[in-house]
C-alpha cells in the first residue's frame, strides 16, 4: 500500500527579479483507490502543487512523502519512471512516434524487451478504447480525446500507482471529457490507484470522491 | 540506453526528415568545402613547385651603366668564370648559373669578307635561332657540345665547305690556322665561321679576347637570393649613373615575372590557408545554431522525457547520438561528393573534414547542453 502525503509544503518561483509564492503551506494525505479533484481559480497554485507531487521539483519548505520517503531524498527520475505519471491538458505526446510507440515509451526507458513492452502497451491502449487500427498512427491523426487516452495508456503502461492529471479535459468536448473522467475513475476504483485531477470543470469535480479547493496556494477546508 | 529506445529515436529522426536532412546537409557542406579547399591548396602548391622548378630566370651581362648588352668588349675571363673554368681561383659562379651563352666576333684577313664567331652554344647567337629558319647540322660524331670544348673545329654555310673538309683562317698576318669543318649551317648567315668559344688559334695556346654578348640562367631558382648575392660579387647591379670603365660589368637578373607569379600563388595560398580556420569557426557556429534550432523546437519533447523519468544525461546522450549520427552521415555524403568533385581522397582533406565535423559537433553539443537545464516545472505551460 503506497501513500502520498504533503507536509507543510511551500513553494516559491524565484528569478532575479522577483519571488512568487505559489504554494503556501499545504498538508494533506492522499489515499489510493480514490479520485481527488483540485479546483480553484487560475493562478491559485494547482499546477505547481501537482508538479511537486510529481517530483518535478522539491518544495522550498516542507516535504512531499511517498511511502514515507521525502521526494527530496529519493531518486526522483526513478520515482517518476515507476510510481507517478502526469497527464496534461495538452497531452505532451511525442509527435514523431506512433500511438503504440508513445504508449510503450516509458517501458523502453525501463529497458523492457521490445516485444513485451509493445504487448503491454497494446493492452493498455485497448483498455482506454484505442483501436488496433490506430496503433500505427501518429498522434496528430487522432482527435484530442483519443490523444488524451493515449497519454493515459502511457501512464498505465508504466504501472504508476499515482496518476496526476492537470486539466486533462481542458481541450476536450463534454462527451470526450466524460469518457476520460470515467477512465480515470475506474483506475482509482478498480485498480486501486490514487488519482488526483486538477480541474476547472464542475462536472469533473462532481465525479471525484474528494474535492479540494485551492486558494492562494493553500487548501480551503475540504468540501 | 536500451536498443528499443534507440530504435524509436531513429524512427523519429526519419519521420522528422526535413530537419534531419538539413543537419546532414550542413555537415556535408563542411566536408565538401574541406575537400574543395584542400584541392585548391594542393593545386596552388603544385603551381608553386612548378613555377620554382620550371621558370627560367635569365640574366644578361651589360656594361657598367646597363645601357648596352650587345657590344660589351668584356674580357673572356668573365665567361671563363661563369662556365667554371676559374674554380682554381676560387670563383664558383658555375655553382649558381647554367646555360651560359656567349658570343665573340673576330674579323678575318682571310678568307676575305669573312668573320670568325666564337659561340658557347647555338643559342648564343640570335642569328642562329631556329625561328629564323636556321638549322645546324653536325657531322657524324659531333654535336653541339663541341662548342664547349677546345677542338679546332667550325660550322659554316654550305657554300664554304671545302673538299678536304678543312678551312684555313687568319685573323692577322702572323696567325694562320687550319680548322676542321664539323657542321653545316642551313639557311643561316653567310660569311660567318662559327667555332667553339674557347678555341685557341694554335694548339695549346689560349689567348684572352673580347666578348660581345653574354647571358646565362640561374641554376636553382630556390637559391635565387644566394645566387644573386654571389653573382654580384663579380658583377655589379648596372646603374645609368655609372661611368663605363671597360673593366666592370653589370648583370640584369630578369626575375620580375618570376617574383610576380610567386607572389600571386603565395597570396592565393595564404588566402586559402586562412579560409580553413575560418571555415572551422563558421562550421562551429553553424553547428551551434543547428543544434540550437534542432533542440529549441523540441524543448517540450525533452521536458516530457524528463517527466516520464528519463535522466538528464540519458536525454543529452540521446540527442548527441542523433547529432553524431547525422553529422557522420553528412560527412560520408560530403566525402562522397568531395571525392567526385576532386577525384581523389587526400588524407589532409579527410583529416580536415574530420576536424570540421568535430567542430560542428562541438557546436551542436554546446547547444544541446541547454536541454539538460530545461525547467520541467514549466512543462504544463500552454504556450510555446
Ligand atoms: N515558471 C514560473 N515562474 C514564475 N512564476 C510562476 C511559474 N509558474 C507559475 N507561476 C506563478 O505561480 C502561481 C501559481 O501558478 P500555477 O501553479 O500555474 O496556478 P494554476 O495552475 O492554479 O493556474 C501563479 O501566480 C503563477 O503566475
Ligand atoms: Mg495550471
Amino acid at each position: 500500500m503506497n501513500s502520498l502525503s504533503a507536509k507543510e509544503v511551500f513553494y516559491e518561483y524565484r528569478n532575479s527579479f522577483q519571488t512568487v509564492k505559489a504554494v503556501n503551506g499545504i498538508s494533506y494525505n492522499f489515499e489510493s483507490g480514490r479520485v481527488y479533484a483540485v479546483v480553484g481559480v487560475s493562478g491559485s497554485g494547482k499546477t505547481t502543487f501537482l508538479s511537486l507531487l510529481a517530483g518535478l521539483d522539491i518544495p522550498t519548505e516542507g516535504k512531499i512523502e511517498f511511502d514515507g520517503n521525502a521526494t527530496s531524498d529519493i531518486d526522483r527520475d526513478n520515482y517518476r519512471l515507476n510510481h507517478v505519471s502526469v497527464i496534461y491538458q495538452n497531452f505532451n505526446l511525442f509527435y514523431h512516434l506512433t500511438v503504440l510507440e508513445n504508449a510503450a515509451y516509458p517501458l523502453y526507458v525501463k529497458k523492457m524487451p521490445k516485444a513485451a513492452a509493445e504487448e503491454l502497451a497494446k493492452e493498455k491502449l485497448l483498455k482506454v478504447g484505442i483501436t488496433e487500427s490506430q496503433f500505427k498512427r501518429l498522434p496528430n491523426m487522432l482527435s484530442g480525446g483519443e490523444q488524451q487516452r493515449v497519454a493515459i495508456a502511457r501512464a498505465l503502461a508504466c504501472g504508476s500507482e499515482i496518476i496526476l492529471a492537470d486539466e486533462p479535459t481542458g481541450n476536450l468536448d463534454s462527451k470526450n471529457s466524460r469518457n476520460i473522467v470515467e477512465i480515470l475513475k475506474n483506475l482509482a476504483h478498480e485498480e486501486n490507484r490514487c488519482v488526483i485531477i486538477v480541474t476547472h470543470d464542475p462536472s469533473v469535480a462532481e465525479a471525484a470522491d474528494i474535492v479540494l479547493k485551492m486558494e492562494d496556494g493553500a487548501f480551503e477546508d475540504s468540501i | 540506453m536500451s536498443f528499443s529506445l534507440l530504435s524509436v529515436t531513429f524512427k523519429a529522426l526519419c519521420r522528422r526528415w526535413i530537419a534531419s536532412l538539413l543537419l546532414v546537409a550542413v555537415a556535408a557542406a563542411g566536408t565538401v568545402s574541406a575537400f574543395v579547399l584542400n584541392g585548391l591548396i594542393s593545386r596552388q602548391e603544385e603551381a608553386l613547385e612548378n613555377t620554382k622548378k620550371n621558370t627560367v630566370i635569365s640574366c644578361v651581362v651589360t656594361d657598367y651603366s646597363g645601357s648596352s648588352s650587345g657590344n660589351l668588349s668584356m674580357l673572356s675571363a668573365f665567361v671563363e668564370m661563369l662556365t667554371g673554368k676559374r674554380r682554381e681561383r676560387d670563383c664558383f659562379l658555375d655553382d649558381y648559373v647554367k646555360n651560359v651563352r656567349a658570343m665573340a666576333g673576330t674579323p678575318l684577313l682571310s678568307p676575305e669578307n669573312h668573320a670568325l664567331r666564337r659561340i658557347l652554344s647555338i643559342d648564343s647567337d640570335p642569328l642562329l635561332d631556329p625561328i629564323n629558319g636556321v638549322s645546324v647540322e653536325f657531322y657524324e660524331g659531333y654535336s653541339e657540345e663541341v662548342l664547349q670544348g677546345r677542338e679546332m673545329v667550325c660550322i659554316v654555310a654550305p657554300d664554304m665547305v671545302t673538299e678536304n673538309g678543312y678551312i684555313i683562317v687568319s685573323p692577322d698576318e702572323n696567325t694562320e690556322a687550319e680548322i676542321k669543318i664539323v657542321g653545316i649551317l642551313n639557311g643561316g648567315p653567310t660569311g660567318i665561321i662559327y667555332c667553339p668559344f674557347f678555341m685557341p688559334f694554335e694548339e695549346e695556346i689560349s689567348v684572352a679576347f673580347y666578348v660581345n654578348t653574354c647571358s646565362f640562367d640561374i641554376k636553382d631558382n630556390t637559391k635565387l637570393k644566394e645566387s644573386k648575392d654571389y653573382i654580384y660579387e663579380f658583377f655589379v647591379v648596372p646603374d645609368v649613373m655609372n661611368k663605363n670603365d671597360g673593366l666592370t660589368f653589370g648583370v640584369l637578373v630578369q626575375d620580375e615575372t618570376y617574383h610576380k607569379s610567386l607572389g600571386e600563388i603565395n597570396s592565393n595560398l595564404t588566402m586559402l590557408r586562412i579560409m580553413l580556420p575560418v571555415l572551422m569557426i563558421i562550421c562551429g557556429c553553424i553547428g551551434f545554431f543547428a543544434g540550437f534550432l534542432m533542440t529549441k523546437g523540441r524543448i517540450r519533447e525533452f521536458a516530457t522525457m524528463r517527466c516520464i523519468g528519463m535522466k538528464k544525461m540519458q536525454i543529452f546522450f540521446l540527442v548527441i547520438g542523433e547529432l553524431l549520427f547525422l553529422a557522420a552521415f553528412g560527412m560520408l555524403l560530403g566525402g562522397g561528393i568531395g571525392f567526385i568533385i576532386e577525384g581523389n581522397l587526400s588524407p589532409k582533406a579527410i583529416s580536415d573534414s574530420a576536424i570540421i565535423t568535430a567542430v560542428y559537433i562541438i557546436g551542436t553539443a554546446i547547444a544541446a547542453l541547454r536541454i539538460v537545464r530545461i525547467n520541467i516545472m514549466k512543462l504544463s505551460n500552454k504556450e510555446e
